[in-house]
């Protein structure tokens, strides 16, 4: 793009400009997005208490069964 | 391409965005930065939610093997406990029948309890009826008592008066009775008079058809054969021997078949003749005679014959 770069009267800054990559960047984070989104939603359903970020405690080995509390 | 690939995808693509922009004096658009910046958070987000998320599917996983494993083992204790309940159930069913079984028989036993009470109650009326007849009988009896005691009373006056009159009854009945015997006694001399006086008419009538028939006093001297009168027959009651040894007879006709002391009979058996008897001694009914062998062995036997004469 440089041998193609305007040569603008007065010396005057290039702006930098939005290139192909700028929109693939924003189609992954778009994904990303999306991809959070719906990881998010997921969680929430399985995850104690609806805490996506959440784990549930280890099963243990022993002794009498405890159902997960699982979703709001 | 999972999203760790998006992510390195755009941190590469970010790097070379960078190198670009260092190489060619930094001209990258401030959305491109902004991009960049949200699509770093939404990578490290995106880590963070399936690093969670894993983890949870994984404890999830855990918790329905262990549900699967509880409810397995909770379904045997339910058939176990289904099966102690069925024990249980029958043993219980057992027991009711067993309690229905002794309700029936104590059912039974109750109505037979209450027919025999009916039945002793009954008895139990029949029982004071009677008492009460009993009591009355008695009553009745006392009355009776009472007044046989009177008759009793009286009764014994009059056996008092007929012991007292039996009594002199009894003098006058030993008086009789000594009176009887002295009229016995006297009876008895005078049959004994009369029998001598018999005797002596027949001592008499014989003498006379003796000296009819030339036949001399028999009480002395020798022995005769009374050729008078009718044939006495005799048997022989006992044989004996006397003192001196001859053989002595006794026979069952006396002075009353018109035997005199020293007539002479002949012994006789079978119709033959075995020995003469010459009477020593005659009585009214019998008779006894020293037996005369003449020289024979023979043996005189009881029941043998004996007549007064032949002819």
């Amino acid at each position: 793009m440089s041998q193609l770069g305007m040569n603008l009267p007065g010396g005057a800054k290039r702006r930098p400009q939005m290139t192909v990559y700028t929109g693939m960047l924003f189609i992954a984070v778009v994904a990303l997005a999306a991809a959070c989104a719906m990881v998010f939603l997921a969680g929430q359903k399985i995850g104690p208490g609806g805490d996506a970020f959440g784990s549930h405690a280890a099963a243990k080995k022993s002794g009498s069964y405890e159902a997960l509390k699982l979703g709001k | 391409m999972g999203p760790f690939g998006i992510t390195v995808a755009g941190c590469v693509v970010g790097l070379r965005q960078k190198r670009i922009v260092r190489n060619e004096e930094s001209r990258v658009h401030i959305v491109t930065k902004i991009l960049v910046i949200f699509g770093a958070l939404f990578s490290v987000l995106l880590a963070a939610l399936t690093i969670a998320f894993s983890t949870n599917a994984d404890r999830l996983k855990e918790d329905v093997l262990n549900s699967n494993a509880a409810r397995i083992a909770w379904e045997a204790k339910v058939k176990e406990v289904e099966g102690s309940q069925a024990a249980v159930v029958t043993n219980y069913q057992d027991g009711m029948k067993k309690i229905s079984d002794t309700k029936a028989d104590l059912e039974k036993a109750n109505v037979s309890l209450q027919s025999e009470r009916a039945t002793l109650l009954a008895d139990k009326n029949n029982a004071e009826l009677s008492a009460a007849s009993s009591k009355n009988q008695f009553e009745a009896l006392t009355a009776v008592a009472k007044t046989n005691a009177t008759t009793l009373a009286s009764l014994t006056e009059e056996v008092n008066a007929l012991r007292t009159a039996l009594v002199g009854a009894s003098k006058r009945e030993n008086e009789l009775v000594d009176r009887l015997n002295d009229e016995e006694a006297r009876r008895q001399v005078l049959e004994q008079t009369t029998r001598a006086l018999r005797e002596e008419l027949t001592d008499a009538r014989t003498a006379l058809d003796r000296v009819k028939s030339g036949v001399t006093d028999t009480a002395k001297g020798e022995a005769f054969v009374d050729r008078t009168g009718p044939i006495v027959q005799a048997r022989v009651k006992k044989v004996m021997a006397s003192p001196a040894g001859d053989e002595l007879v006794e026979i069952n006709e006396g002075s009353n078949a018109r035997l005199r002391t020293n007539q002479k009979l002949s012994i006789i058996r079978d119709g033959k003749f075995i020995a003469t008897l010459v009477l020593m001694q005659v009585e009214a009914q019998g008779s006894v005679g020293r037996v005369d062998k003449l020289g024979k062995t023979v043996t005189i036997m009881p029941e043998d014959m004996v007549l007064s004469r032949f002819e």
